[in-house]
């Protein structure tokens, strides 16, 4: 079963002064299993993220006109009994006098963990125009999945909300809820996105010129993936040496003369030779004895 | 007269450096919006954050280095992957060797999967290998 939009709740509002909390009505219809989605806003600036019990954050974004925060449980059997939530907003800035409201949508599906299956991005449009420009492009987690886009401020009446589109691969929007009051308004509508591919802008149109918090969500339930891949192969570039063609040329023997240093001659002339006479005749020559 | 290249430095070469560099193979599952650029990204630094939102590094098992002496080139291969309750976007993978340090953690490649974008929603993420690996480097 794929996930799909099952039903959503009325837009509750109350002022903080109240109880400090505000009750959300359960989505009809609603199933243990199924996946609630709460959208809530305060008119605090840049302060007051929401919580509640058993409900985890999939995110928020705080503004100067609306600070809004998305919410997401899977439905227990307490949950099915139960007649309302109550969510509470918190932070240093929260009010006496600021306005609060909220809504639940409830999402069927296989099967779901919480606040993994909702992507979300924000953006706010704080121009006081009538066509809402959001700049929170998402890529959808399928064409199984289901877009939800919200544009919401939660101090003024904005009047009739219409024209809900996103720039690439615009599906079929369906309009849930159209609240347009003094104390907040939200506009919502859902689609089944056509294309797994970043969405670009969202848009809706105001008939009043006002701010705007715009947020893009898909919804999907629990999915497993198995991907496959080619080889990636890689060829070498061979850079091959150019070749030089040389010149036959000739040469001439290259021969080289010894250089001689002639020792010098160094000598002494004999002593003159003489012959004297024997001194006897019996004489003998010592040096021959 | 065939211009090749000698497959066998590729193997050794990888071997040592697989054996010596402590290091581990492992894949990064990459975020729709990443370009890979194969002469500026070199380390796991220069794209670690392109990761797709949500993903973390999965360890390959038995990576090794083969010759294909059949289709005369050199192929990187791995066991299939399958990590249970992941979340995230992606429509490409890198393989890294990670040496624990970002900016020393070379990148091997990037590859597009053959389905395209997909989203596992808490789910299991199984990449089936390709039977002749991720990458191979021809001999010419």
């Amino acid at each position: 079963m794929a996930t799909a939009f099952g039903t959503i709740s009325s837009v509750a509002t109350t002022t903080f002064n109240v109880t400090g909390d505000i009750d959300v009505s359960k989505p009809a219809s609603l199933t243990e299993g199924d996946l609630m989605v709460a959208v809530l806003q305060i008119g605090t600036a840049n302060d007051g993220v929401y919580s509640a019990t058993g409900w985890s954050e999939v995110d928020n974004e705080l503004g100067s006109v609306s600070s809004v925060t998305v919410l997401a449980k899977v439905a227990t059997s307490g949950d099915v009994a139960a007649s309302d939530f109550t969510f509470t907003p918190s932070g240093t800035q929260v009010g006496s006098s600021d306005e609060m409201s909220g809504f639940i949508i409830r999402f069927t599906g296989n099967s779901f963990t919480g606040a993994e299956n909702v992507k979300a991005s924000f953006f706010q449009d704080n121009a006081a125009t009538t066509t809402k420009t959001f700049s929170n492009g998402i890529v959808p987690f399928s064409t199984g999945s289901v877009f939800v886009l919200v544009a919401c401020n939660a101090q003024s009446n904005v009047g009739a909300q219409s024209g809900y589109a996103i720039t690439n691969n615009d599906p079929t929007w369906t309009e849930r809820i159209d609240y347009n009051s003094s104390a907040g308004s939200f506009g919502v509508a859902t689609a089944t996105p056509s294309a797994v591919s970043d969405t670009g802008d969202s848009t809706v149109v105001y008939t009043a010129s006002e701010a705007s918090t715009g947020i893009l969500m898909a919804v999907q339930e629990d999915t497993n993936q198995t991907v496959t891949h080619s080889l990636l192969t890689q060829s070498p570039t061979f850079t091959k040496p150019v070749l030089s063609v040389g010149t036959t040329t000739t040469h001439s023997l290259l021969t080289q003369s010894p250089t001689i240093n002639n020792p010098s001659a160094k000598g002494s002339a004999p002593t003159q030779w003489s012959n004297p006479d024997k001194p006897s005749t019996d004489w003998l020559n010592p040096d021959k004895l | 007269m065939a211009d090749v290249i000698h497959l066998q430095q590729y193997k050794t070469i990888y071997d040592y450096y697989l054996t010596n560099a402590t290091v581990t193979p492992k894949l990064a599952p990459m975020a729709t919006s990443y370009t890979p650029n194969s002469a500026t990204d070199s380390y796991w630094s220069d794209i670690s954050a392109s990761m797709a939102s949500g993903a973390t590094l999965i360890t390959l098992a038995n990576f090794s280095v083969n010759i294909d002496a059949g289709n005369f080139r050199v192929e990187f291969d791995a066991d299939d992957i399958s990590e249970a309750s992941q979340t995230f976007t992606t429509d490409k993978f890198s393989i890294i060797l990670d040496t624990g340090t970002p900016s020393t953690s070379v990148i091997l490649c990037t590859i597009d999967y053959t389905e395209g974008t997909v989203s596992p929603v808490n789910g299991t993420f199984a990449i089936t290998v390709n039977a002749e690996g991720f990458f191979a480097f021809n001999d010419n």
